[in-house]
């Protein structure tokens, strides 16, 4: 017995040295990745820069790729023809190519290429890599070419051809006029790409072997944990602020913060009020309100008979009290929405004269008119937090809420993301459905036209009139002009609305105070080529 | 030996083949389209979706992608992940490793505190020492994984700060010890670097701890009625009667107990393979069980099927190995019949 109790006495005696070793080592683990020191592959150009992402990185190859979190790295990773500016507003800057011309007819874009681009493996970058790039987009028949989400938006369905005057100067010419363009040319998944690596390795492996012509080069990617970016000294840009920039995958909300309130990382992309508390006690880093361009609304099938009428739709969509909703549930990611185009796109306005408002009696009154006095409907929500709406279904019961005080009875049916999508694919088995979208270029036809305009549009949303608009804004070179058009297209939806809008969005995105050198409040991805650490 | 590992093999053959047609017809049952649920918001563009699902080879009848599933995971390709292109095989590949090292930690943990409170506990029959050792158990039995993982994370983690709460190493030692076996304790002592062990190790012990603890409570409440059993039993008596001191009788009382035990043992090490999924997603342990919700999330048909395959296969194949210790520690289940009865 007295063995028996020996035996036992040294097992919890070993359990506790184990414990009493890590908690020697817990020194470092309380700041685990605080300091320049240690650094196994540390650069001697700065402290790394440690970016944290909510979820995993997975490819890496331009036209296969759709997450953001991906996107972001591939932003670093490559060159594009233009450039988004780090700027609030949305706006499209040089990038690869120092300049373009446009012709009068608009349908020719000659892009002057930089002399002396290099790809990182030291293969010049010319006019043949940005055929091959970006034609990989959308040719089915390039032996690069990816099915994606791209294939029919970039170019496809304007492209003519390619005109390659020499190694610097290559043409665009469209068959239609399509103003867009330079916005979609600035995308990350329109980066150009070294086509001898392409063909060389093939399109499977590019996704983990990128080799593109950006600021940075792929150092180590550990899938799941962190993957890790070397500056390019030769970079046309000049060297980077900071050798080398860590993302590092944290899909625990809580983690992230903890992370950068212990400085163990310096930015963070997404955050949500709750683990942010009081924003004012912060210290040594900071959040930030950006908004998105984007919306979270309540779509119609406007095929079905209950909701054919305009009147109705625009009783409901005065029926909803915005305000409370965003300061109630949405607790400062969401701002309210009068209209479709969010703030900072062009055709965006503050004052829009037939912007909605919350106006119960006016609501009751339409529907009077309208004859849809205890009008009944079904309201498809879902639970999961998107980028334009974190609370699906809080959202959802409170508008059922605001739709009961006029006399419209709602059944909410609640679906996980993935199976309303597949049930709104078929056009006729909804009637409302909350759901909501986020520009890729931050230009009003990959917003309005996208959604309310195209011929499979999920509203079964048919307006000749803002058709018509759309389609002289996508020619019209004049962006006064052009964002006169788009006023106009919306009044012609306002008038006679595609869906209930709810609201405009904001990320909120932290930072350590000691990030220096780039604009967090940029609309589109964070560029930080420029950015360090003080 | 040879002559009933061979035959656990072949038995082996059906029970995979049974397993992946189960796996593929829960799958085809959901409904999940794997396209729509990729493309998310933009899965209105009805053209896309045909050309994504022909790619993917969605549109074969189910026969001929069950036959295509069943054929790639024999020679070891479970095909291509629709979300990240990439190799499922080498994803595993990649990403078994550490969900090796947190199980075999976890089970070392349990064994050697669940044994040893189950053997104190049996041999102190109700005394505080039992009563002690087995509310203790009932309570770690009871309480949620996912609740004790966050409220640890919580606690050690982001109040008292002692210990990290993601990842299996801090990223100042990224990239630090060459990566030869894949499990980081074993690495960093093969490289040479105590500090990097000590980091690899302090990341371990939460996930590890939270892991265990319901095997330890299984383990602890198993030996201890196996150890009461066999205390029963005419020899102990004997042995006691004859004045035999415990250092004689207790060998043969713990060789007799302990035999349930590695049953036990032997079964929960691949359900820790395959059930670290909540502790490695409240970790971010970057093993095949986050990994494996990460797909689930995305319909990621492919990557799911062959996950599961996989871990089906290392059951088996542990479940095998289990039964062929049986044959070492007990000589009476030498003879083949006996074997179905454990």
């Amino acid at each position: 017995m007295k063995q028996a109790k020996r035996t036992f006495f040294s097992l919890i005696s070993a359990v506790l040295a184990i414990f009493a070793v890590v908690g020697c080592g817990s020194g470092e683990s309380q700041s685990p990745d605080r300091g320049t020191a240690g650094w196994a592959n540390g650069a001697a150009g700065g402290e790394p820069i440690v970016v944290s992402l909510p979820a995993d990185v997975t490819k890496l190859d331009p036209p296969a790729v759709s997450n953001s979190e991906s996107l972001l790295v591939i932003r670093h990773l490559y060159d594009r023809l233009t450039e988004f500016a780090d700027t609030q507003e949305v706006e499209v800057v040089p990038g690869l190519a120092e300049s373009w011309d446009v012709s009068e007819d608009g349908l020719r874009y000659t892009f002057h290429l930089r002399q002396g681009v290099t790809f990182s493996d030291g293969t010049p970058l010319t006019a043949e890599a940005v055929q091959f790039s970006l034609q990989r987009i959308f040719d089915e028949d390039h032996p690069a070419f990816w099915n994606s989400v791209w294939t029919n938006d970039v170019l496809g369905d304007w492209f003519d051809r390619f005109e390659i005057a020499d190694d610097h100067t290559i043409a665009l010419v469209l068959s239609e006029p399509y103003v867009a363009l330079l916005a979609n040319l600035a995308m990350p998944c329109a980066s150009i790409v070294n086509p001898d690596h392409v063909l060389a390795v093939g399109r499977e492996r590019v996704v983990t072997e990128p080799l593109g012509s950006g600021p940075y080069v792929l150092d180590e990617w550990k899938t799941g944990n962190y993957l890790r970016v070397k500056a390019r000294p030769d970079h046309w840009r000049g060297r980077p602020a900071t050798d080398t920039i860590i993302f590092r995958t944290q899909k625990d909300m809580n983690q992230r913060m903890a992370s950068l309130r212990k400085g163990e990382v310096h930015l963070v992309t997404t955050l949500s009020p709750g683990v942010v508390g009081d924003r004012s006690a912060l210290e040594n880093c900071d959040v930030v309100e950006v908004p998105m361009p984007a919306l979270h609304y309540v779509i119609f099938n406007c095929a079905e008979e209950k909701l054919k009428d305009r009147r109705v739709r625009l009783a409901l969509n005065y029926a909803i009290d915005r305000q409370a909703l965003c300061d109630g549930i949405l607790e400062g990611t969401a701002f309210p929405a009068s209209g479709i185009l969010p703030p900072g796109m062009l055709g965006w306005r503050d004052d829009k004269p037939l912007g909605f408002t919350y106006d119960p009696e006016k609501a009751r009154a339409l529907l009077e008119e309208a004859d849809a006095v205890g009008l009944k409907l079904e309201y498809m929500c879902f639970p999961e937090a998107r980028p334009y709406n974190t609370a699906g279904t809080k959202t959802a019961q409170r508008i059922q809420e605001d739709l009961r005080k006029v006399g419209v009875e709602t059944e909410l049916v609640q679906r996980d993301f993935g199976g309303m999508l597949e049930i709104l694919s078929l056009r006729t088995e909804h009637e409302l459905a909350g759901i909501g979208w986020m520009s890729d270029t931050g230009d009003p036809d990959n917003f309005i036209y996208v959604l309310f305009g195209t011929p499979t549009n999920r509203s079964n949303y048919v307006n000749e009139e803002a058709n018509r608009l759309m389609a002289l804004a996508r020619t019209e070179l004049d962006s006064g002009k052009r964002a006169e058009l788009y006023h106009q297209a919306e009044d012609a939806m306002l008038l006679d609305p595609p869906c209930i809008v709810v609201n405009h969005a904001n990320r909120l995105k932290g930072h350590s105070t000691r990030l220096k050198g780039y604009n967090p409040y940029a609309w589109s991805l964070d560029a930080l080529w420029n950015a360090y650490l003080d | 030996m040879a002559a009933f590992l061979l035959k656990r093999l072949l038995l082996a053959v059906p029970l995979l083949l049974g397993a992946s047609l189960l796996i593929f017809l829960i799958f085809e049952a959901s409904g999940a389209d794997p396209v729509k649920r990729l493309l998310g918001e933009r899965s209105q563009d009805a053209e896309l979706v045909a050309q994504l699902r022909a790619e993917h080879g969605l549109d074969d009848p189910a026969h001929v992608r069950y036959f295509r599933f069943v054929a790639g995971a024999a020679r070891g390709d479970f095909g291509r992940s629709m979300r990240t292109r990439r190799s499922v095989s080498e994803e595993i590949r990649e990403r078994f490793p550490a969900t090796l090292e947190l199980a075999l930690s976890a089970m070392m943990l349990g064994v050697l505190l669940g044994m040893s409170a189950g053997i104190v506990s049996g041999l102190k029959r109700n005394t505080v020492w039992d009563y002690g050792a087995m509310t203790g158990a009932l309570l770690a039995v009871s309480l949620p994984v996912f609740w004790v993982g966050l409220l640890l994370a919580w606690y050690f983690g982001e109040r008292l700060e002692w210990l990290p709460i993601d990842q299996r190493l801090s990223l100042k030692f990224s990239g630090a010890v060459p990566e030869r076996t894949g499990l980081m304790l074993v690495d960093t002592v093969l490289a040479g670097r105590p500090d990097v062990f000590r980091n690899a190790l302090a990341h371990l012990v939460l996930p590890a701890v939270t892991l265990c603890l319901v095997k330890t409570a299984l383990l602890a409440r198993m030996t201890r009625s196996s150890i009461l059993e066999v205390l029963q039993k005419d020899f102990v008596r004997t042995a006691r009667a004859k004045g035999l001191g415990p250092g004689r009788w207790l060998y043969h009382v713990l060789r007799n107990a302990l035999i349930p035990v590695v049953t036990i043992i032997g079964l929960e090490i691949p359900a820790l393979l395959g059930g670290a999924v909540i502790t490695e997603t409240i970790f971010s342990w970057p093993g095949i069980g986050s990994y494996l919700i990460e797909c689930i999330l995305f319909a990621d048909a492919t990557a799911v099927q062959g996950i599961v395959m996989f871990l089906t296969m290392v059951f088996i194949l542990v479940n095998i190995g289990v039964d062929a210790m049986y044959t070492v520690i007990d000589p009476r289940m030498r003879s083949g019949g006996a074997v179905a009865e454990a």
